[in-house]
């Protein structure tokens, strides 16, 4: 086995840290603009959002519109414990991500070995569903009404409400979001997930458990959407029904697809499309759902695999360069 | 007496009124290499598929070790130790051949969530899969076509990433799908080669092939299918001269 | 002795399902024939009530002129969408390439996403509010049938549904075009090997449909009086969960499912409050994947 070059494996990650942690609040400082933190902040909540269900749909190959109803599940958790038993932020954000976590592999079991046109329509009955029961569960999530008054990020008594200090929260759970979802991927355990979507019957004869996998992946991805909901609920201080209508999980399949499915950097770029082009083409009204369905279309007809897909000129040109590659290991899939 | 290693029983298979495969029995013992010919619609591929868990059988049952391997699911039949190849190469086109071959070694070692996110437990695992994932590589011939695309490779060579896949998996049983299909005579003299060192090597084959060359040259011992039903169960050279099998061939090709 | 009130709202929630029955079989139809969803089709039954509308609003014509422009604008609809949304990603018409993985999937994305370009299309034009069709056109006079009471759109739904279904099994089984139409869905090399011109069927397939779905819209425009942009997700909501109740592909199964579901739904409304009759339809989607994976109604054609 080569041994593998220290630079492309350590520097990359390194490289991008560097940039969110302390170029991108640099900026933001020298700019002093609340409005653009606010942005950055979401854009990096989007990403947790992309990243995860780009481990779904891109990686295992599993179409799924639930996404919003495992964010919707995440926001509520926290800002019901938040709200109404005063519990803390670390406290809520864990268990929004435990409770996503939870209900997802609950649904996941049943729904898994369903071929995938009609897996695809289960999750859309499970986004269907939430958004029905948290509009008239009135009891629990004052329906409509929304929940208001959430209590802002703070963590072992230090507020954390400031916009830098939400920032850097943001984007330490984005961070931990990425990295797992990046080890998952390129690893043994992500070229099995794999060989599951390219083949299942293969990877199965191969002595790969396909359904196990299949029931992890889903539910991982339900944690991180969990914990982004909880995110959500604590900078944007007030949740409804609202925000988590079917819409939200196309506009991020649509991001995903865009920016290039099972690839990180793929789920990276569409977060930031799907967060910066609304601002872009802001003067021109309330259009994000119109340009993302343009968007959409324009995108599956000229650029199958997306932006950064699993087989894209840019991944060509980086193998030319002998960047990211990992010599012996030799994990071609991206 | 110890029980076969594998053992065919009475395995019947009907689609409808048609009886493909009908009370088939054999064994293989350990180490052996079995080649089950017949003339076209012999019911080769079907009782394949029965054996290697793809399909039920009507009737009748698989053991393999003493223990049923009918009713098992597809991946726990691999992982008992029976590996298998597709007889129309479902290699994995648009990843290397390093990666191809490592999901068979994934399936012998296993892939854990946890022992993937928590360092210090998976790196173990992450080298064993390399070694062997190198170690078949070797032994095919692959290993300096490791990083090329597989759907980039000529059909010979394919067909070996196929059989070094199931030897990631490090089975007992090696289930060879039809392997000559498409070789030119070189490629399957070379192929017969091959099989028959992996069998020298202590693994023990059952080989489905429609190239009579290929089976009377490397098998132990040779099963004969004629409209689903055994007509001759013997060493080749026995084979070759049983009159009801020259009948059955001539009957329906040459 | 029935009560009567119950013998009502059976048939209200009738009349209901047939609306689901018929944009299920446009789905049912275009899956059929290619293995691919068309997320688009609520769009269609949005768009055909929106064709009455308009009709109604700058023409003032008679009923029949009306459903005339309904069906044209349902066909044309249909036609636009198929050249759109699904024929740029096929390049052969064999089975192999015509129902593969990278093209379902393809399609279904243009299919939604085109979906939301009409939705937003509409939305922009009409600044998103509800538009009530006037007075004059409502089919809301009500009728007395032996005690039972019910709106004349309403009656008027489940007559017109009867006569386009009866409509559809004539077009299905008596015409070239539908017997090419279950040719190209029972067995497409066998549909291409009779020489039948696999992409024109294709096209009719979806004319067909959208005609149908284009009508239910229509006709829910006029029975209740409120066309608004995203009338058609619900409706598709209920109609997809009809279509898998009859097994994806099974006409028949999807019209008595969407009628189940339609009087489920019409009787549970006097249990719980309406919002949450929206969740019948989820539980009966539930049920259907976990215990009748193959669907409920699915008996083989």
């Amino acid at each position: 086995m080569s041994a593998r070059p220290f630079a492309p494996r350590v520097a990359v990650p390194l490289l991008l840290l560097a940039f969110v942690f302390v170029v991108v609040p640099g900026v933001l400082a020298l700019t002093g603009s609340g409005y653009y933190i606010r942005l950055a902040q979401l854009t990096l909540i989007t990403v947790i959002l992309t990243t995860s269900l780009n481990l779904l749909v891109g990686t295992a190959g599993l179409l799924s519109i639930a996404m919003v109803a495992f964010y919707g599940i995440g926001a509520y958790t926290s800002a019901i414990l938040a709200t109404r038993y005063g519990s803390p932020f670390l406290v809520n954000i864990l268990a929004s991500g435990a409770v996503a976590a939870a209900i997802g592999f609950l649904l996941a079991l049943p729904i898994m070995r369903l071929v995938s046109i009609f897996f695809a329509v289960a999750t859309l009955g499970i986004a269907a569903s939430f958004h029905t029961i948290v509009l008239n569960w009135s009891d629990l999530t004052r329906g409509a009404m929304g929940i208001p008054r959430i209590p802002p990020l703070s963590a072992f008594g230090y507020d954390l409400s400031g916009p830098f200090a939400s920032y850097y929260v943001i984007a330490v759970v984005c961070a931990v979001a990425v990295g797992i979802v990046h080890r998952l991927t390129h690893s043994y355990y992500g070229n099995a997930v794999r060989a599951v979507r390219e083949d299942e019957d293969c990877a199965r004869a191969m002595g790969i458990g396909a359904l196990r996998l299949k029931v992890e992946v889903f539910t991982v991805s339900a944690f991180f959407l969990g914990a982004a909901g909880s995110l959500l609920a604590h900078t944007a201080l007030y949740i409804s029904p609202d925000m988590f209508q079917l819409i939200e999980s196309i506009l991020v399949l649509t991001a995903i697809v865009v920016g290039g499915l099972g690839s990180v950097p793929g789920a990276v770029a569409g977060a930031f499309i799907l967060v910066l082009v609304p601002e872009a083409v802001r003067g021109l009204g309330d259009l994000r759902a119109l340009a993302f369905g343009c968007v959409l279309f324009l995108s599956i007809l000229l650029l199958p695999r997306g932006l950064f897909g699993e087989v894209s000129a840019l991944r060509l040109i980086r193998r030319q360069l002998g960047l990211g590659r990992d010599g012996g290991r030799g994990l071609g899939w991206r | 007496m110890a029980s076969a290693f594998l053992e065919i029983d009475g395995v019947c298979r009907h689609f409808g009124g048609l009886r493909a495969v009908d009370d088939v029995s054999f064994r293989v013992a350990e180490n052996e290499l079995v080649g089950v010919i017949g003339p076209n619609g012999a019911g080769k591929t079907t009782l394949f598929n029965v054996v290697s868990g793809a399909l039920p059988p009507t009737r009748g049952a698989v053991r393999f070790e003493g223990r049923p391997l009918t009713g098992l699911a597809t991946s726990a039949v691999a992982r008992r130790g029976v590996a298998r190849t597709f007889q129309n190469l479902r290699v994995f086109p648009d990843i290397t051949v390093f990666d191809n071959v490592s999901v068979g070694a994934i399936g012998h070692y296993g892939h854990s969530l946890w022992r993937t996110l928590l360092p210090g437990l998976g790196r173990d695992d992450s080298r064993r899969i390399t070694e062997l994932t190198w170690q078949i590589l070797e032994r095919t011939g692959l290993a300096d076509h490791a990083q090329e695309l597989a759907g980039n490779l000529p059909y010979g060579r394919r067909k070996y990433l196929e059989i070094a896949r199931a030897l990631a998996l490090r089975p007992k049983l090696l289930l060879l799908d039809e392997p000559a299909a498409g070789l030119n005579s070189t490629e399957t003299v070379e192929l017969a080669r091959f099989i028959r060192a992996l069998r020298d090597e202590g693994l023990t084959i059952l080989l489905v092939e429609h190239d009579m060359g290929l089976v009377m040259g490397v098998s132990d011992r040779v099963v004969v299918l004629d409209s689903g039903r055994k007509i001759a169960d013997a060493a080749p050279d026995a084979v070759r001269r049983d009159p009801a099998v020259l009948a059955a061939y001539l009957g329906s090709e040459a | 002795m029935l009560d009567v009130y119950f013998v009502q709202q059976l048939v209200i929630g009738l009349s209901v399902g047939m609306t689901y029955a018929l944009v299920a079989i446009g789905f049912t139809l275009v899956y059929r024939v290619l293995t691919a969803v068309n997320f688009a089709h609520g769009e269609i039954y949005t768009l055909g009530a929106f064709a009455a509308l308009i009709a109604i609003l700058s023409l003032k014509p008679p009923l029949w002129a009306v459903v005339l422009c309904v069906i044209a604008a349902g066909a044309v609809s249909g036609f636009a969408l198929e050249r759109i949304a699904f024929r740029p990603f096929r390049r052969f018409t064999d089975e192999a390439s015509l129902k593969s993985r990278a093209v379902r999937e393809a399609t279904l994305l243009s299919s939604l996403a085109i979906g939301i370009v009409i939705r937003e299309v509409i939305d922009r034009f009409y600044h998103g509010q509800y538009q009530t069709i006037p007075e004059a056109y409502m089919l809301d006079k009500p009728l007395r049938l032996g005690g039972v009471v019910l709106s004349s759109g309403e009656a008027t739904i489940i007559a017109a549904s009867v006569v386009l279904l009866i409509a559809l099994q004539y077009l299905l089984f008596k015409t070239r075009t539908g017997i090419a139409i279950r040719a190209v869905a029972n067995n497409l090399i066998g549909a291409q090997l009779s020489g039948i011109n696999i992409n024109r069927i294709i096209v009719a397939t979806f004319v067909v449909g959208s005609i149908l779905g284009a009508i239910a819209g229509m006709l829910v425009a006029l029975a209740y009086g409120s066309v608004y942009s995203y009338m058609g997700l619900n409706a598709v909501i209920k109609a997809f969960v009809a279509m898998v109740m009859g097994g994806l592909t099974n006409i028949p199964g999807a019209v008595a499912a969407g009628l189940l579901l339609g009087v489920t739904e019409s009787i549970a409304g006097e249990v719980v409050t309406s919002a949450w009759t929206d969740m019948v339809a989820y539980v009966f989607l539930l049920v259907t994947l976990v215990f009748f994976p193959k669907g409920i109604f699915a008996w083989k054609l």
